[in-house]
């Protein structure tokens, strides 16, 4: 309910989903009544009941959780940490088309897009294009980089209809997922391969998604054994710049990849997966130069390409214990205006769950990574040394214990990580769940999570600005690694309650408070004098730790199936952060920046079966402004407009951003010229070929 | 990549444009939303019967009926609830269409329990509890699959009881009334079963 959630919006709303909602309401509402007890050969067809699962197999209908209102899955409710879910069904109906747009549906998320290809993503604050403090995963494998911390949403351009569901934590996750889970995970899952068989065809096109298609196919292999393979593309189109003309920031990209499970025995399970990539995106970039006219925003091209194989073996020795042993390489090659960076991770990963007895259900694991890592600078970023190999091993211990059965459950845990430049860290975490009643459960917990120094915090040239002087004298401002970068530390305590209010309506609700110590601050160091590339002053600027806080904010969600064919998702979120310079800091922008999140976030989606298997889905969020950035408030309306008039055929009409012509959502610290994202509408063409 | 300094970040200068005022407008149209549709919720079902009535079609796939029970081959497997229907439309609709060999699939929704004898699926919700006994007294001999969701359904002489276990559907089979009502349970269907009772080995 921030500010800007204006008249307009109001009656866009109301004139829009009201006015259809009422009719067809009270249409129901007669048919309804009329319909009771009565014999019927034949089903209504004005009535399209969402959740058609008899496509889906009985051994994957037997693996779904049972939810009434709420789209979460049940095992949500014995969860003590602020956990939401959105399903492909969410995905879908939402019509966005990138991966960071998917999470502006997750309440708590906060997602601005800088530009056309540029997204600044992260939970509970500290946003930035490198938003450095939220872990993400696609089925197992870290999209966090090594290099520059954070996530390069750019390249992350998976088939969203192979997604199953999203599962995201708002909040540390250390101690299961290990270090830089500090406030949030985001957990991607795709789909099992036998979940996906037969073709499926998509295309699409308009304004700012200029055009689009995806190919999957899937089919068993034997009776153990299932495939899929995929490719898509995507041209997408240009945002303005801060004049109302073309950015110039479009971009592309094109994929393709595969998964195969297989049931190798009654108890083992393998996964094997891998994804191939190229995308080349155009974006305005800051360069230094030492030549006139020494600070520049050329337009120029970011290429990307890179891949992943990542394989999973799993032994169920039980329904309550199981192990599982993961292999992943990732490798990326990075080339835009001031930097090539080339990544190669390999990470092996193993995880043990075990009953014992009634009262105790442990997880415990272990996990090590090898980064390769060469970096060549082109402009003015680099790194020292260019080439470097880093190792990172942990291991970690959760127990769940049982105090009173089915009431009360502590759930205590810790990992022990040897990270490459700080090494050791201890992240551990404690949380009670108390189930109140079969529907409603309360729970607190206590964790401890680290953010550990990447490659650049260590060994970063970044030389930011060249500033002429008089006869000839250049001054450079340079931001550098430093030895002495160290770990940043985050102690939270939350407090949550959720419930299923009646069959119809769920509400989940967070709290939380933090104390964040050794946040990374940029202190400036004595000027000294450099000869290469040009004789000239360098002012620098060290990462450092100098900086503390605190802060507390909370979610809140609530689901409401108002009728069989209409489902209501409302979410808000509230966040606010203190800092302060530890004693001798001089560095009051890390002050203002790491602060500078949304206070108020509020998001209202309406997912609507309308007769004649039409769909119309909108959504709206309105997002606070960020007061360092000084950028304002904005609210974002989308739209759908669904048709499926056969099983196998999908088409839909999407409108995004609808409100304004342009909006501003995050000015970046990074080097990147922002852009003012524009309005989008497309259709999109679905073709499901059964096998 | 890395960051630059803020004192930088504002090179560009961007025309912050002010958001609008603050408006009750969200709220009014959540209370809009709230008070129309509250009329509504009787006829609303959980998600739970989506996945019953998916599970239903796939039993079907997994019993084999004696062919007498149908008029020919082509003639369509009806399924069948009595009282008020507990998927409000849902099963109707999963199953509108849809095929099992050459089978169409029919769904009734009958007041008698009489009626039931002409069903090869009956699904008996947890409200219509009461009528168990009869059902299964005037469907002796009939070749019908009564599903069931009320507890010990099975045990009490249902052919298949839907049971939920750590918010999972989960069924039972008893395999002795199957066996009297002629209908052949694949073995596939028998090794998903949470448990299976009457079986002649004692499984």
């Amino acid at each position: 309910m921030e500010k800007n959630c204006s008249a307009r919006t109001l009656r866009t709303l109301i004139t829009g989903i009201g006015g259809l909602v009422f009719l067809f309401a009270c249409e129901m509402a007669k048919g309804g009544t009329s319909q009771a007890a009565k014999p019927s050969q034949s089903p209504q067809s004005s009535q399209t009941p969402p959740g058609d699962l008899t496509q889906v197999s009985i051994e994957n209908l037997m693996n779904m959780e049972i939810s009434s209102a709420s789209k979460k899955e049940q095992r949500i409710s014995r969860t003590a940490a602020a956990v939401f879910v959105l399903t492909q069904e969410d995905i879908r109906r939402s019509g966005m088309t990138t991966l960071p747009d998917v999470l502006r549906l997750v309440p708590g998320l906060e997602v601005a897009q800088i530009n056309a290809n540029n997204w600044a993503v992260t939970s509970r604050g500290f946003n930035g294009r490198f938003a450095d403090k939220l872990l993400v995963l696609i089925d197992g494998r870290s999209l966090y980089s090594p290099e520059f911390a954070g996530v390069f949403w750019q390249v992350q351009d998976l088939m969203l209809e192979d997604i199953d569901r999203i599962e995201v934590i708002c909040g540390p996750g250390a101690t299961l997922w290990g270090a830089n889970a500090v406030t949030g995970v985001v957990n991607i899952l795709t789909k099992k391969a036998k979940d996906t068989p037969g073709g499926l065809f998509t295309a699409g096109g308009g304004i700012q998604e200029r055009g689009f298609t995806g190919a999957r196919y899937g089919a068993p292999h034997g009776d153990k054994l299932d495939y899929r393979l995929y490719g898509n593309y995507f041209d997408r189109g240009e945002f303005q710049n801060v004049a109302g003309r073309a950015a110039g920031d479009n971009w592309d990209g094109v994929r393709s990849g595969f998964r195969i499970d297989a049931q190798t025995t009654s108890k083992d399970s393998l996964i094997l997966e891998g994804d191939i990539y190229r995308d080349a995106a155009n974006s305005q970039n800051h360069v230094a130069t030492f030549t006139p006219p020494f600070n520049t925003t050329p337009l120029t091209q970011t290429t990307s390409l890179g891949g992943d194989v990542l394989g999973r073996w799993t032994r169920t020795y039980s329904p309550l214990s199981e192990f599982s042993l993961q292999m992943y390489y990732d490798s990326l090659s990075r080339d835009d205006v001031v930097v090539n960076a080339d990544l190669h991770v390999f990470d092996i990963d193993f995880q043990d769950h075990l009953s014992r007895g009634p009262r105790h259900d442990f997880i415990w694991g272990g996990n090590y990574r090898t980064t390769t890592d060469s970096v060549s600078a082109i402009g003015s970023v680099s790194l020292s040394p260019a080439s470097l190999r880093t190792n990172l091993a942990s291991i970690f211990l959760q127990d769940e214990i049982v105090i009173v059965p089915n009431r009360l459950w502590f759930t205590p845990g810790i990992r022990f990580e040897h990270s490459p430049f700080t090494g050791l860290n201890v992240e551990p975490s404690g949380r009670l769940l108390w189930s109140v009643s079969k529907n409603q459960s309360l729970w607190v917990s206590a964790a401890q999570a680290d953010r550990t120094p990447q490659r650049f915090e260590r060994g970063l040239h970044d030389i930011t600005a060249v500033i002429p002087g008089p006869g000839g004298s250049l001054t450079s401002v340079d931001l550098l690694g430093s030895p002495s970068a160290g770990d940043e530390q985050m102690l939270d305590f939350e407090a949550g309650y959720r419930a299923q209010v009646t069959k119809l309506v769920s509400v989940d609700l967070s709290t939380f408070y933090d104390h964040y110590k050794d946040l990374q601050t940029r202190e400036p160091g004595s000027p000294f004098f450099l000869a290469n590339p040009v004789p000239h002053v360098v002012v620098p600027l060290f990462y450092a730790n100098e900086m503390h806080g605190t802060g507390y904010g909370g979610e809140f969600s609530i689901a409401w199936k108002p009728a069989v064919f209409w489902k209501l998702d409302a979410g808000y979120s509230f966040l606010h952060q203190v800092f302060q310079l530890n004693p001798g800091s001089q560095d009051p922008s890390s002050l203002l920046s790491a602060g500078d999140s949304p206070r108020n976030q509020f998001q209202l989606r309406s997912q609507f079966n309308l007769p004649h298997r039409t769909e119309f889905d909108t959504s709206v969020f309105c997002v606070g402004r960020l007061p360092d950035q000084s950028v304002p408030a904005y609210t974002r309306f989308d739209l759908r407009l669904g048709w499926h008039p056969l099983e196998s055929l999908d088409f839909d009409l999407i409108g995004q951003n609808l409100l304004a012509p342009s909006h501003l959502e995050f000015l970046n610290n990074t080097g990147l010229v922002p852009s003012y994202v524009t309005r989008g509408a497309f259709v999109r063409l679905t073709w499901r070929i059964s096998h | 990549m890395p960051r630059l300094p803020s004192m930088m970040k504002r090179s560009t200068k961007i025309k912050a444009r002010r958001g609008s005022r603050r408006d009750p407008a969200c709220s009014l149209f959540l209370m809009f939303l709230l008070v129309f549709q509250l009329n509504l919720i009787a006829n609303s079902t959980a998600e739970e019967y989506s996945v019953k009535a998916a599970f239903l079609f796939h039993f079907a796939q997994f019993v084999e009926w004696p062919p007498e029970t149908f008029k020919d081959s082509g003639s369509p497997l009806l399924y069948c609830t009595i009282g008020e229907d507990p998927f409000h439309g849902v099963l109707d609709a999963s199953l509108n269409g849809k095929t099992i060999g050459a089978r169409s699939l029919q769904v009734r929704h009958v007041t008698q329990p009489s009626e039931l004898q002409a069903c090869h699926v009956v699904f008996l919700a947890e409200k219509e509890k009461k009528l168990f006994p009869v059902i299964l007294e005037l469907l002796k001999g009939n070749s019908v699959l009564i599903v069931g969701e009320s507890g010990h359904f099975v045990q009490e002489g249902g052919t298949i009881g839907f049971c939920l276990e750590e918010n999972k559907m989960r069924f039972e089979i008893n395999l002795e009334a199957a066996q009297k009502a002629r209908l052949k349970i694949s073995s596939r269907l028998l090794a998903l079963a949470k448990t299976v009772v009457g079986s002649p080995r004692g499984i």
